[in-house]
Parts: C-alpha cells; structure tokens; sequence
C-alpha cells in the first residue's frame, strides 16, 4: 500500500507531459517539489520500501519528457544519494535527505536565476533590440533585469508555433513594462537587421557546447550567423547534459500532429503527414556565448562545466550512472 | 471615384488574402474589366492605379495591367463598348499567357526532378503546383514537405491540394526548416517578383528556407514566369515590402488580453540571387545572374516601358 504514488505527484507528472509546466527549468523545479511532496506523504515504516518507492517516484517523472535533460538531472540530483547509498536507516532519515535535496535543489535553481539576470543584463545596452524565440525564464529575467537598470531595451518575441510560447514571453515583458513586438517565425530574417542580439533559453547543452532547444532556434542562429549578429543562450548549468559525454544522443521528441492542424483537417487527409519536433539543434559555431549562473561561456568549454559540477572523474562516472537510472 | 466592391477588391489584393500572386492578377484584372465596363474609362484607371498600388511587389500584376493599360490607351477615342471588348479580349489573352507559362515552366521544371526525390516548398503556388503534377503523372515517386507558411497560412492549402492529387505530403511548422532539411534533396519556390539583379521576392519565409537550404547544400530552384521579371528593378525601383494581413496573429493575442503587444509581419522577403541555384520559366532554366539579359530580351535595352502611373493619371483626366 505504501508503494502508491499520491495524486499529487501523478498530476504534476501528467502537467510535465501534457506540457502544462513546460520550460526546462520549470520542469525541474515541478519534479524535485513532485519528489519532495512524495517523501513528506510516505505513510509506511520500511526504509527499504521507502527508497523503492521513491524509485518508482523518480521513473514516473522521468518518463514524462525526453528531450529537457534538466529533469533527470534535478532527478538525480535529489534521489542519486538515497538511491546510491549503500544502506538506508530510517524512513525518517532517509525522508529527510531526499527533501534536504529536493529543496537544495530548488533554492540552487533561484539563486541561479537571479545570477543569470544579473550577468545577463551587463551584455545588454541602452537602446538595444533583442530577439528571442519560444518562452525562457531565464532570457525574461535578463531583459527585466536591464530595463530595471535604466537601459531602453525593446524586444521582437517570435510567435513560436505551434504552441505559440511567443504569447507568455510577451505577456511577462508587457507586464514588466518592456516594449515588445510579436512576430511570425517566418519572419525572423526579414527582421534581422533591426536586431542587436539573439537570447534564447535551453533545453539541454551537450558536452560538446551544441544547445538543444526549442524547434527554430539553430534556423535563427544561423540567420544570425549569416547577419554578424550576436547569438547568446541563457541557461542553469544544470541543463548540461553529462549523458552526451557518454556519446548518447539528445532524442528530439516529435509531438502529435493536432499541435499544428486541427483534427478535422487530419481526418478530411488521411494520407497526409504532420511532422511536429519539439527541439532542433544548434551548433556551437553559431553559439557566440552561453549565459549561465557560473559567467559568460563560450560554448566549447561546457565540458569544463560539467567537470566542475560533476568532477574530472565524476563526469565519466555520473555519465554512466545517469544513463543506467535513466534506462 | 472606385465604388464600395471594387475598394473591397483593392483590400484583398493588398493584404495577400488571395494566396497565390498568379490568383491574385488573374482577380484584379478581372474586376479592373468591371470597373470598365461599368464605370468607363476613368473610373477604370483609377482602379488600375490603385490596385498596382496595392501590391507594387507583383511583377506579374504590373506588368499585365502595363499591357492591359496600353490596349484601353491605344482605342480610348472608340466607344466604351468597343474598348471593353477590346480590353476583355487582353485580358483573356494575358490569361492563357500566364496558363500556358505555368505549364511551359513546369515542364522544365520536372526534368529536374528524381525518381524518389524529397522537395520542399512553401506558400501556396500554381507553378509548384504544376510541377508536382507533372512528376505524379509521369508515375514518378516524390515527397513534398510544405511548411505552413504563417501568417496566412497558405501551406495547408498547398499541402491539401497536393494530399489530394495522391502526393506523399509531409506538413511541418515554419521554424522546422532547418531541422527537416538534411532529408531534403530539392527545393522549389514560387516568385511574387524576380529583381533586375535576379533576387526573387516571395513569400516571407522564403529566403530563410533558401538560407537553411545553402548551408545544407541543397538546391534551390525558383518556378516562374519572365511576366513575373520586373524591369521597373533596372531604372532603380526599390520593391517595398508591404504588411501582410495578421489579423489572425492579433485576434490570438486579443483572446488572451494581450492588446498592448505590437505586430509586425511582413508578407514578403526577399531571396539574394547567391542562394538560388536556379530560377526556372517558360523560357527554360537560367542562373538568377541571367535575369538582366531576360529583362532586356523582353523589354528592349535600355528597357522601354510604357511609365504605368503616368499613363493611368492620363486615361484619369481623359474622364469616362
């Protein structure tokens, strides 16, 4: 009885794949509360059931989404010590080290916001036009951060089909008294000329610096590219991914057609085909800096910060021990 | 003075309601005929002027209303009936120009076409079109990728269109260009105008798929008319570039209460000639380069035009 997953952590899984919580580090945040909330409901006694059902806890949020590498990171961030520990004492203590994690976890990812906004906001100036596709947190809270310092900012947000995300980063702008301009996603290179840089957010950075994002993210980084103009990523360090160390690929996860066209124009074509990627990505050659809570990198050195995270050992080590939980 | 219907026509042809550039001349030069058979001569120029005003961007409008301009100009002394008729003949002969040009270029076009071929295009186009029909026919096998073309949406038309002549059409979102293009072996555009220098202006969207297209080493091949050449590009006439109708972008952002936030969606863009590989007419296959020596080959060197404006505000005066 002790094993069943209360409804709470149910719902905030089912809100992570029906993308009701979306953005990488939202997810993050919602899974490491999902697990902490787990913990606190535990009713039984047995440690032994406890870490296997904290086991089951950490599968069932794994399996919502593929592609955001931020959610088995927090994942493992908050039930690797429990799940890795040779042996477990109590429920009570094993309870707390998995909410201690969990809100370790949370307060990290703050504090690294706001680290990001405060660095972020130096790379933009006065009078500067920025773009920015689909909806990151972290690429709102730099642009509110420069409008707070007295810097004129205004900002194209793409539209960002077929979920159109474009309306929440406009909507958090608006109320942050930013001017912003909405525009279809086919027009980012007729428009690319009034632009002074690009931010955008991540989903998962891979070792080798390439940043896997929202779908139209390396067609923009490539239009800036061709223009000389600047292309910046702000993202947590936890959303490095160490699997891709390991040589395992980021699957891109490929959502249902009715995302894009309604059902009835699905049925009136049976043999046509919608093809709806969530993410593409970006090469690091089209990367001018990534923007994280540690400082300003160039994205070949993302290796370093997943040594400096996980250890120069630890980076093979976690790799390995991440893609096994994960399988 | 243009009535209410002919200044509700002028609305259509500006905003791009009217998908494709050849549909959209085909309706103008229809209702320029109503404006003159029912108006008469003024009210027929005032029209012209302002529907070629409208969409300055399409070659192919100008350049018939040009021809259509010249006949009405030559018989203006002849009773309306009698330049009606004259007009209505044009007319029709324009048209079965422009029919037998889509089918001329596709024809062309569809040697470059391979068995098992992946293409991708976008928009909604006649001359696509016609060359997709042409490889089915010939019992070739071929994949279409269309994009949904936003704002507007005219790459569901485009998808349907080709679902339902039996093609394997794949519908992806504007911004999975890149994404999708590695498995893309050509791809096929349409033309709203071809620049002096062999820039082609389409529909927006268009030049970054070619972009997407060059650094993936993919073919970009442009299928069109030499009527769609626009030698108002050789004197030094910019294309402006007007608003597309994104009435449906606002609508979506009034649902959610978000009045205060701007639009701005251009309708075309413009494709450099370095990123086409080829531009595809009636007149066969040239490099986008060639298209000074098509525009002289047409219109004469220096290119001899008929100045539209001026000979429109002429007919104006002359009354009617």
């Amino acid at each position: 009885m002790g094993l069943a997953v209360p409804e709470e952590v149910v719902r905030v899984a089912s809100d992570i794949r029906e993308m009701r919580v979306r953005g990488a580090g939202r997810i993050a945040k919602a899974a490491a509360t999902a697990l902490m909330v787990a913990a606190e409901r535990y009713p039984g006694s047995d440690a032994r059931e406890f870490r296997e059902y904290i086991r089951r806890v950490a599968e069932l949020l794994l399996k919502t989404r593929p592609t955001a590498v931020s959610l088995p990171n927090a994942v493992s961030y908050v039930v690797g010590p429990l799940l890795r520990a040779p042996h477990v004492g109590s429920v009570e203590e094993a309870r707390r080290l998995v909410v201690e994690r969990a809100s370790s976890f949370i307060r990290y990812a703050d504090e690294a916001l706001e680290r990001i906004a405060e660095i972020g906001s130096r790379l933009v100036r006065d009078g500067d036009v920025v773009l920015t596709h689909c909806n990151s947190l972290a690429v709102v809270s730099i642009i509110k951060r420069a409008a707070q310092r007295g810097k004129r900012v205004s900002v194209y947000a793409t539209e960002t089909r077929p979920l159109f995300q474009g309306h929440v980063t406009a909507r958090m702008l608006l109320e942050a008294g930013v001017d912003v301009t909405l525009i279809p996603d086919s027009s980012v290179r007729s428009l690319i000329r009034r632009v002074d840089k690009v931010i955008v957010g991540a989903d998962a950075v891979a070792a080798n610096g390439a940043v896997v994002n929202k779908i139209g993210t390396s067609l923009i980084a490539l239009i800036a590219r061709e223009h000389g103009v600047d292309f910046y990523v702000a993202t947590e360090t936890y959303k490095f991914s160490p699997f891709t160390l390991s040589g395992e690929p980021v699957v891109i996860e490929e959502r249902p057609p009715t995302e894009v066209v309604p059902q009835e124009f699905l049925d009136k074509h049976p043999r046509l085909r919608v093809l709806n990627p969530s993410f593409d990505v970006t090469p690091p050659g089209y990367i001018t800096g990534i923007i994280t809570e540690v400082g300003v990198i160039p994205p070949s050195a993302a290796l370093l910060v997943l040594e400096e995270i996980y250890g120069r050992e630890g980076v093979r080590e976690q790799a390995s021990v991440a893609v096994d939980e994960e399988a | 003075m243009v009535r209410p219907e002919l200044e509700e026509a002028v609305e259509r042809v500006r905003t791009g309601r009217i998908a494709s550039s050849t549909e959209a001349t085909f309706f103008a030069l229809d209702k320029m005929l109503q404006a003159l058979a029912e108006g008469g001569v003024g009210e027929f120029a005032e029209l012209a002027l302002r529907l070629t005003r409208a969409r300055p961007t399409s070659a192919l409008l100008v350049n018939a209303t040009r021809e259509l301009v010249r006949e009405v100009a030559e018989h203006r002394g002849e009773p309306l009936e009698e330049i009606a008729e004259r007009a209505r003949r044009k007319v029709e002969e324009l048209k079965g120009r422009i029919r037998s040009a889509i089918e001329a270029s596709a024809a062309v076009a569809e040697r470059r076409i391979e068995p098992g071929d992946t293409l991708l295009t976008t928009s909604y186009s006649l001359f696509v079109k016609q060359v997709v029909r042409n490889v089915l026919e010939r019992g070739r096998d071929v994949r279409v990728v269309v994009t949904e073309s936003r704002p507007g949406g005219e790459g569901l038309r485009m998808a349907s269109e080709l679902s339902s002549m039996g093609c394997d059409v794949t519908l992806v979102v504007d911004s999975a260009v890149r994404y999708v293009m590695k498995g893309v072996d050509k791809v096929l555009l349409s033309a709203e105008c071809v620049t002096a220098n062999g820039a082609v202006v389409n529909k927006v969207g268009s030049s970054q798929i070619a972009l997407a297209a060059h650094e993936a080493r993919v073919r970009v091949f442009v299928v069109t008319t030499s009527m769609k050449f626009s030698p108002e590009t050789v004197v030094g006439e910019l294309v402006e570039i007007p608003e597309a109708d994104a009435s449906e972008v606002r609508e979506l952002l009034r649902k959610k209460g978000l009045e205060g936030v701007k639009v701005k969606a251009p309708l075309f863009d413009v494709t450099p000639p370095e990123y086409i590989d080829a531009i595809i007419t009636e007149r066969g296959l040239m490099a986008p380069s060639f298209a000074m020596m098509a525009v002289r080959d047409l219109y004469g060197w220096p290119p001899k035009l008929l100045p539209l404006e001026e000979a429109l505000r002429d007919l104006m005066k002359g009354g009617g």
